[in-house]
């Protein structure tokens, strides 16, 4: 899905955690991508094609000052990945299952 | 484990978490009902730093639940901080995720087809260590006995440490 886009914003987004097969996810010469972070990229996880390096709450009031809202993925992308997501993994229910 | 914690402690709860394959899976799963109802340790997956901040957030919001998530390494680095929960008075919940090993580095190794080396650990007594500091402890093997702790935790006003033991691989296929 995240491939399948035609812009990328990393706000704020500090990669943890990160092992073989989630580093590099898009390429910055394919992808447009922008991070907007306090601190430059130093990890090397993944890279992009802008980068701003400013605090977030102003950047992102003066970047979308003026504008109005835009649709986005009219097919449902996002909220079908959070769903699948969610299904994947148990929810609720007390019993007495191993944990 | 943490399918029953979300469904167990209320939604106001204030949690943490350590680094670690139990944070991955915990991320993926957990829902907030407000910004930084979560926090943790983020590039520098800091090992560890989950009990401190969970002291720290009831010592901020002692009228809150908290609950911190670490793996049975991490929190052993922190152990004696315990100490100061206790001195502190402050009635966190500790839960451990206790498979007896160093477990996504135990992943990483076999995703890059390395041998075994320096990830396996014994089984601690984590319950027995919060009990030594004067706060609660116990340790559960499923789902109902991890409910009935964690609502004995949520009612006591000492701290309480959760240890959940779960065997080695069982994070394989859920991160």
């Amino acid at each position: 899905m995240v491939q399948k886009s035609d812009l990328i914003l990393g706000l704020g987004y500090d990669p943890i955690e990160m092992r073989p097969g989630w580093r590099n996810v898009w390429d910055p010469r394919v992808h447009r991508m922008i991070d907007i972070t306090p601190e430059a990229n130093t990890h090397y996880m993944h890279h992009d094609s802008l980068a701003l390096i400013s605090a977030l709450n102003p950047t992102l009031a003066a970047l979308t000052s003026g504008a109005g809202k835009t649709a986005t993925w009219p097919c449902g992308a996002p909220s079908a990945a959070q769903a699948a997501l969610i299904a994947a993994f148990p929810h609720g229910m007390t019993g007495a299952r191993p944990v | 484990m943490i399918a029953e914690c979300q469904a167990t402690l209320p939604a106001n709860t204030l949690a943490s978490a350590d680094s670690g394959a139990h944070r991955i899976l915990l991320s993926q799963m957990w829902t907030c009902a407000a910004p930084r109802d979560l926090i943790q340790s983020s590039g520098l997956c800091t090992m560890g730093c989950a009990v401190p901040m969970a002291i720290g957030r009831k010592l901020a919001s002692p009228d809150r639940p908290v609950v911190s998530f670490s793996g049975d390494a991490g929190f052993l680095m922190v152990a004696g901080d315990l100490a100061t929960a206790a001195e502190l008075g402050v009635a966190p919940i500790f839960v451990v995720f206790a498979d007896a090993s160093l477990a996504l580095i135990e992943l990483k190794q076999r995703q890059r087809q390395l041998s075994n080396a320096g990830v396996d650990m014994a089984r601690h007594d984590f319950a027995a260590i919060g009990r030594a500091f004067g706060g609660n402890g116990i340790t559960v093997r499923n789902r109902a006995e991890l409910n009935k702790a964690l609502r004995e935790a949520l009612a006591s006003d000492r701290f309480t440490v959760i240890s959940a033991e779960i065997e080695p691989g069982g994070y394989d296929g859920r991160i």
